[in-house]
């Protein structure tokens, strides 16, 4: 796949919008439901033996008699994990969307790894099997990079299994699908609640090209599946375009009120729209990445 | 269309596989997706047939193509209306001084004027529009033949300066008939102010465009010089126009060579001329040239000047045969600026060399005579030169009539010049007599291959004629008469400029007759004929059809090639920076 790592640097005054506590092991500068060291008090704890006694509160111990440890807020890193669709079917248009996607994943990890949260990226959905990597820190981005660069689209595998072979039993922050979903229901459904199961912030990046959002069927003979090699004809009259026009609403519709009801954040990231346009716009608007300094 | 214009039949052959070309549709071909999931709702029964004539797709495109060679092939095959025929013009410039004149408050000449209307005129014809044009001043010079070049007939026409006079006019006119004739689809247009022109008769129709407006203008229209006398006086003919509405005063300066010798005040007369004849004493001299000063206004610069070039005789060898110390002949001849006298007695010896003139006075035998061109014989007899006397000794001969037209008696009057003795001549074949008394010839002219002989029958001085000024000036006229030929004058000298009155009065005639007054507003090809308008709107669509989507998807691929490489290239500068 091929990332434009020149124009990554237009995202660096951006960052993961967290929509609650990280819990990342990393230290980080957010807000953690976990108590320890830190800089904003939280609360008193009855001393026990091994804690530091640095912690204790000794006023309070002359006061009461009773020797108590101070506890503070520890901020952590925001954990994303990165699952990039490589089914053949993201080989597909102009440009095409495994370029598309790993555009998009460059630019998220390199959002993500500015701000010390560190990254997983897997891919799933192809015909092989690739090895997930990670990253904690600037450092790790090139290597970011060099997996997406290296990983081509191809073939069709068994998306939900290498999903849940990729992510393993951990449950990260924040989880971002990058796939055109062009799956049977039953499947998509399965990937789409094992996604909303594996993070406490999912988002699905739709990623459709314009030959599925308009396509042109002039001269077409059959069709033919890419993935399954399914074949039909297709009608080849005026209500035709009309048709898969509704049919393509009602799919997008389907997906997005599936992905609402599973708590999943849906953003069409649709190849028409440049990468940039889409985190100034669509994706600071559904609240996944968010300017580092505030503001609108 | 016939075979004559094979492009056209090659061009009308293309309509049939143009049509074919849009009433079939490509093979079919089987098309890979991404994934069927969002095409079943579209999935049909049948499959189409593989090639099939489809309906035109593109009924528009195909009519627009075809309107477009509709119009190609119009377009070659030459199917013009008639009055959308190539035009043939033939324009006749007058270029005389009176195109120099320009208008009160306005400095442009109507020269200039005529220039520009034809740069408007031609402006407005159409590339196949040939033209012609003809200069008018006082030849007709054929500067440009029937050309589509119009941008050098133009040049041509704007090198043209004003000058001269328009007697060329009815030349070109002609030759502008006669062009136009030859060539179908012709007019003729005369680009002048009128001054001075008229038009023949011609079989092609003349289309006038004045230019230049009514003003006023004084001019010079005559200037002649003549040597008055032989002692330098000279007479000055001048004659002045004036086109003024009321009457002026001005002033015409006479140089000599460059040098100021008078200033002549005139008053003249509105609309009228006044000519003067001056007698004005001048020094040795080649041109004489007047210079109008005027304080008004004045719209023609090009007659506010005339030169006349000043003929002077050489020196003329004069020999005198008297018998009298005393000889007025002799005292006269002395007085003349330009003789070189020699004077003998009737038996001394001939001196040597060549004359121009003898005068003899007293009788001489010819053989004793030298070589001269010219011999006057005074009262002596000459029959040995070829006159006769017919009565000799007659008493009180009465003069009755003289040659005074002729040079040699310019100026000089015989009345009541009392001859008490005199010779009567007799007059030969082929000779002249110049003076006749009521008794006779007194004075003849005689001329051989070698000589010329002018016999009196009277001595001048027994009569009362050397006491008058006649004869002085006879003298003087017989210097004139047998002085050797001036040198011939070359270069400017010799030349002589007025602008003639019919060139100076520069008020435009209302009509010349046998033109018709136009604005030449004959049939223009601004306009594109409505077939060739479609036809170039239907390219036109055809290239936004055909062309811009084709343009735009190039432009979309070169810029998703060169954009990664751009951005690359920007961030390894940026990166460069930073390191640095």
């Amino acid at each position: 796949m091929h990332v434009d790592r020149g124009n990554l640097t237009r995202f660096s005054s951006l960052r993961l919008a967290s929509p609650g506590a990280a819990t990342a092991l990393q230290q980080g500068d957010r807000r953690s439901p976990f108590r320890g060291r830190g800089v904003e008090f939280a609360d008193y704890r009855p001393y026990d033996p091994g804690d530091d006694v640095r912690l204790v509160d000794w006023n309070v111990y002359l006061r009461l008699g009773q020797a108590v440890v101070r506890q503070f807020n520890e901020e952590r890193s925001l954990a994303m994990k990165l699952c990039v669709d490589t089914s053949e079917s993201m080989v597909f248009g102009e440009p095409r969307k495994a370029d598309h996607a790993a555009q998009l994943a460059a630019a998220l990890a390199l959002v993500s790894l500015t701000h010390r949260d560190p990254v997983g990226l897997c891919f799933y959905g192809g015909e092989r099997a690739i090895a997930p990597t990670k990253a904690s820190n600037l450092d790790g981005l090139a290597e970011i990079l060099h997996v997406l660069e290296r990983v081509e689209p191809g073939g069709r595998g068994d998306a939900h299994a290498q999903l849940i072979r990729q992510l393993g039993h951990g449950r990260s922050d924040r989880i971002v699908l990058i796939t055109d979903l062009l799956l049977e229901d039953a499947p998509r459904d399965a990937l789409l609640r094992l996604a909303a199961a594996s993070s406490r912030y999912p988002v699905v990046l739709h990623v459709l090209s314009e030959a599925e959002l308009a396509p042109s069927f002039a001269d077409v003979a059959k069709i033919v599946d890419a993935e399954t090699g399914e074949s039909f004809v297709i009608r080849d009259d005026a209500s035709a375009r009309r048709d898969y026009q509704a049919g393509l609403d009602a799919w997008l519709a389907g997906i997005e009120a599936r992905c609402r009801g599973l708590g999943i954040r849906y953003v069409p990231a649709f190849t028409r729209l440049e990468v940039p346009d889409l985190f100034n716009n669509e994706l600071r608007r559904a609240r996944v990445v968010e300017h580092a300094f505030g503001g609108a | 269309m016939n075979l004559a214009q094979p492009w056209a039949l090659a061009l009308a052959g293309l309509a049939l596989p143009l049509v074919l070309a849009y009433l079939h549709r490509r093979r079919r071909t089987p098309l890979n997706v991404p994934s069927a999931i969002l095409l079943r709702v579209i999935a049909g029964t049948a499959t189409p047939t593989s090639r099939a004539v489809a309906k035109p797709r593109h009924l528009l495109s195909l009519l627009l193509v075809l309107l477009a060679l509709a119009g190609l092939v119009a377009a070659l095959t030459d199917l013009q209306r008639e009055d959308e025929q190539p035009r043939n013009y033939i324009v006749v410039l007058d270029t005389s001084a009176s195109m120099g004149a320009t208008s009160p408050g306005d400095d442009t000449t109507r020269l200039a004027q005529a220039v520009a209307r034809l740069e408007e005129a031609v402006g407005r014809l159409g590339q196949q529009d040939r033209v012609a044009l003809i200069t008018v001043d006082e030849r007709a010079v054929v500067r440009v033949g029937l050309t589509e070049d119009h941008a050098a007939m133009l040049a041509v026409a704007r090198a043209q300066q004003p000058a001269g006079t328009s007697e060329g006019a009815a030349a070109a006119l002609r030759i502008a008939d006669a062009m136009c004739h030859a060539n179908a689809h012709a007019a003729v247009v005369l680009l002048s102010d009128g001054v001075g022109v008229s038009a023949p008769t011609t079989r092609c129709a003349i289309e006038h465009v004045p230019v230049g407006r009514l003003g006023p203008n004084v001019g010079i229209n005559a200037l002649s010089v003549r040597e008055a006398d032989a002692l330098g006086l000279a007479e000055v003919y001048l004659a002045v126009t004036s086109d003024r509405d009321a009457p002026s005063e001005v002033e015409v300066e006479l140089l000599l060579d460059d040098q100021l010798i008078e200033v002549v005040p005139l008053d003249l007369p509105a609309e009228g001329e006044v000519k003067r004849l001056l007698r004005v004493p001048m020094a040795p001299g080649r041109r004489v040239t007047a210079q109008l000063r005027d304080e008004g206004v004045d719209v023609l610069a090009a007659d506010d000047t005339a030169w006349a070039p000043r003929r002077l005789g050489g020196r003329v060898r004069a020999l005198l045969v008297t018998g009298t110390r005393l000889s007025f002949t002799a005292e006269a001849l002395r007085l003349h600026p330009r003789v070189d006298l020699t004077v003998i007695g009737p038996t001394d010896d001939t001196p040597g060399g060549a004359f121009d003139l003898v005068v003899l006075e007293a009788e001489r035998p010819a053989a004793a005579l030298p070589e001269a061109g010219h011999v006057v014989a005074l009262g002596v007899p000459a029959t040995d030169l070829g006159i006769r006397v017919r009565t000799p000794d007659v008493k009180g001969a009465e003069i009755v009539r003289w040659s005074f037209e002729d040079p040699l008696f310019r100026f000089v009057s015989f009345d009541d010049v009392q001859v008490p003795k005199a010779n009567v001549l007799e007059v030969a074949e082929g000779q002249t007599a110049l003076v006749d008394s009521d008794l006779g010839p007194l004075a003849v002219l005689a001329s051989t291959t070698d000589r010329q002989l002018l016999a009196f029958g009277f001595l001048p001085h027994e009569t009362d004629f050397v006491l008058r000024v006649g004869f002085v000036n006879l003298v003087a006229n017989l210097v004139e008469w047998a002085a050797p030929p001036p040198p011939r004058a070359e270069g400017r000298d010799a030349e002589a400029f007025a602008l003639p009155a019919s060139e100076s009065r520069i008020d435009p005639p209302n009509q010349i007759a046998g033109t018709a007054r136009g604005e030449w507003s004959g049939p223009v090809r601004n306009h594109m004929a409505p077939w060739r308008l479609l036809a170039w709107i239907a390219a036109a669509l055809l290239a936004l059809e055909w062309l811009l989507p084709a343009f735009a998807f190039g432009v979309t691929r070169v810029w998703a090639r060169v954009r990664p490489a751009a951005a690359s290239r920007r961030a390894s500068r940026s990166n460069a920076g930073r390191t640095s």
